[in-house]
Formats: C-alpha cells, structure tokens, sequence
C-alpha cells in the first residue's frame, strides 16, 4: 500500500498538499487512456495558465495529472462503459513528485511528470469494462 | 475526506479541475466554461463521491443543459 504522506496525518487542513518524491521502493499508480496505446499525449496536462486561471485551477495544479493507487479506482472514475487503464511503476530517484489528493476521491495522485518519463513507466494497459 | 462531493473531470482521463457540495454547482460550472467557450459540450463530467471517498458514478451535462456558447475561446 501507500507510503506518501497525507495532510490528516500531520494535521494539516485536508486541502494541503504534501508534494514528495517517489518512495525509496517505488510506486505503482495507475491512470485513464483516450485509447488502448498509450502516447505522451494520455500524460501531457492540458491546461494553459489563463485557462487554469479561468476554471478556477490552482497554479499549483495546472502541472498535474490525476492517477489512482488502484486500478478499480481508475476504472470507476471513467464515464466510458469500457475504458483503458494503464499500470505505472514510477521509479525513486528521478524528478518525478506526487501527491496524495484524497479530497477528490479516495486513492487519488496528483503526479508532477514529463510525459516521456510517464510514458516510460508504463508496465501493463488493461481494457476494462464498467460495472454497475 | 467526511463529507460527499461533486468533482468536475476532464472526460477522457478524468484529470479533475473543481470540487462542489452540490450536483447543481458542478453541472453550473461546467455551464459556464462552455458558455464562456472554455471547454466543448462533453469535454468534461462530474465524478459525485460519497462521505468515504469512493467514486459513486460519473454523469455528463445533459443535453438539455448544455447552454450555448457566448465568450470567445
């Protein structure tokens, strides 16, 4: 299981972010595809600064994406009744930050990244169907 | 976490963009971006999570709802 800190338990507000490195024995994380082959584009954010500024992003967050600890998260967070959900092992000692974010659903990782670093963790894509 | 919420998503890989109390505020929002030409109808949904976190279910902005654009992109 997880081993990044959460606010709750250093008694910060819940809206804290605690931004760390991967842990010493890696991470594994796991995120949506647009389609079954994974290009940087699945880990490119999206938004620019007057975009985040209008939609109401924090600065902070304009730089990163969302991922899950576990697959069923990923799966349940999609509309799609299939989807495509690729498996990362973020590898420590690189400039890859993450951080638990659990006020927008349990499990879930805000991950700071070059896409080509992301792309290059990804060990297993799996097609997925929704369940009720 | 303690409390439900309602949080507006990118459809696709769900990289969120707001956090709401209510249903009625996550669909207003993303109102807004389309009116405003931010976003495109069906660009973004809402994920509404229960008191413990966990994903309950995903909707779009209904049809029915989709406002038409005003702003400029």
């Amino acid at each position: 299981m997880t081993q990044l800190p959460s606010p709750d338990a250093h008694g910060l507000a819940e809206t804290a972010t605690i931004a760390v490195p991967v842990p010493p024995d890696g991470l594994t994380l796991y995120r949506l595809l647009e389609h079954q082959t994974p290009s940087e584009h699945d880990f490119e954010p999206k938004l620019s600064r007057n975009q985040a500024k209008l939609r109401g992003v924090p600065e902070l967050f304009r730089g990163s994406i969302s991922h899950w600890l576990e697959r069923t998260q990923a799966v349940r967070a999609s509309e799609r009744s299939i989807c495509f959900v690729v498996q990362l092992e973020l590898p420590p000692d690189s400039l890859l930050r993450v951080a638990m974010t659990e006020q927008l659903g349990r499990g879930h990782v805000d991950v700071w990244a070059h896409p080509q670093e992301l792309l290059g963790a990804v060990v297993d894509v799996v097609r997925d169907r929704k369940r009720p | 976490m303690g409390v439900s919420a309602f949080i507006v998503q990118e459809s696709i890989h769900a990289d969120w963009v707001s956090r709401h109390e209510t249903r009625e505020d996550a669909i207003a929002a993303i109102q807004e971006m389309i009116r405003e030409g931010l976003a495109e109808p069906g660009e973004f949904n809402v994920r509404e999570i229960d008191d413990g976190g966990d994903t309950v279910r995903v909707f779009g902005v209904p049809d029915a709802e989709v406002p038409a654009k005003t702003g400029v992109a």
